[in-house]
């Protein structure tokens, strides 16, 4: 009997020991992702000359702001593919490109097309531009030519 | 593993923003210009368009010219003058 009670206060002893040894506190806090953009059109954004063209218009100015760590990407899409397209007569159109923040020009699909890739160290916020050129449709009929371009922020 | 995974990727899809560009013109419906410009016929308009040479007379230009065989029909492009007289009818 005195060997057991001997033995299960070796125990607990043992055990008091290690609990007080050591332990772990885990403190943190969240910064929440921020990717927005905001467009600001312009006057001749719905001005387009599409009988003689339009070269190297500016339509908009774009303002991106993000905290990604890994850095962001801005992506542009057309609802026409890349056309302005008779709103009255969809097989009448011109096509136009586009450059955004001074890139080169590209013909945007209906897909997301990279055009800008930028790396942030902090809360970043960026202007860009955004330059169309209008192909000339001299013999276009009468109406009015529309495009819907969609630009994206997204972390990299 | 795989549900912080997608835990991360609709974050990420949640917080990217996107916002939308119009761009338009206008073209006018306009089935013929001024002396000095070009007529063009639009593609789709229903309308015809005839040209003759005007020749001032006592009676005007539209009785000179009210016989339909001495107009001719457009079908693309042509410079107005000052002679130049245009009708616009519907078939």
């Amino acid at each position: 009997m005195k060997k057991a009670i001997l033995v299960i206060v070796g125990l607990l002893a043992s055990v008091t020991t290690f609990a007080a040894s050591t332990g772990d506190l885990t403190i943190s806090g969240t910064v929440a992702l921020i990717n927005d953009i905001v467009i600001t059109p312009k006057a001749d954004s719905t001005n387009l000359n599409i009988l003689a063209g339009n070269s190297g218009l500016s339509v908009a100015d774009v303002s991106e702001t993000s905290n990604s760590v890994t850095g962001y990407k801005i992506s542009m899409r057309s609802a026409n593919g890349g056309s302005l397209v008779n709103l009255s007569n969809n097989t009448k159109s011109t096509s136009y490109q586009v450059s955004y923040d001074g890139g080169s020009y590209v013909s945007l699909s209906t897909t997301d097309q990279v055009v800008k890739t930028a790396s942030t160290s902090a809360l970043t916020t960026d202007s860009s531009d955004v330059s169309v050129n209008v192909t000339a449709n001299p013999t276009a009929p009468a109406g009015t030519y529309q495009d819907v371009i969609t630009i994206s922020i997204a972390s990299i | 593993m795989l549900l912080l995974g997608v835990l991360v990727s609709a974050s990420a899809v949640a917080a990217a923003g996107s916002a939308t560009l119009v761009l338009s013109g206008v073209v006018p419906d306009r089935g013929y210009t001024v002396e000095g410009r070009t007529i063009t016929p639009n593609e789709d308009t229903e309308l015809k368009v005839f040209v003759a040479n005007y020749k001032q007379t006592s009676r005007g230009p539209a009785s000179e010219y009210s016989s339909p065989s001495q107009w001719t029909e457009l079908t693309g492009p042509k410079n107005l003058t000052a002679s130049s007289y245009v009708r616009v009818v519907a078939p």
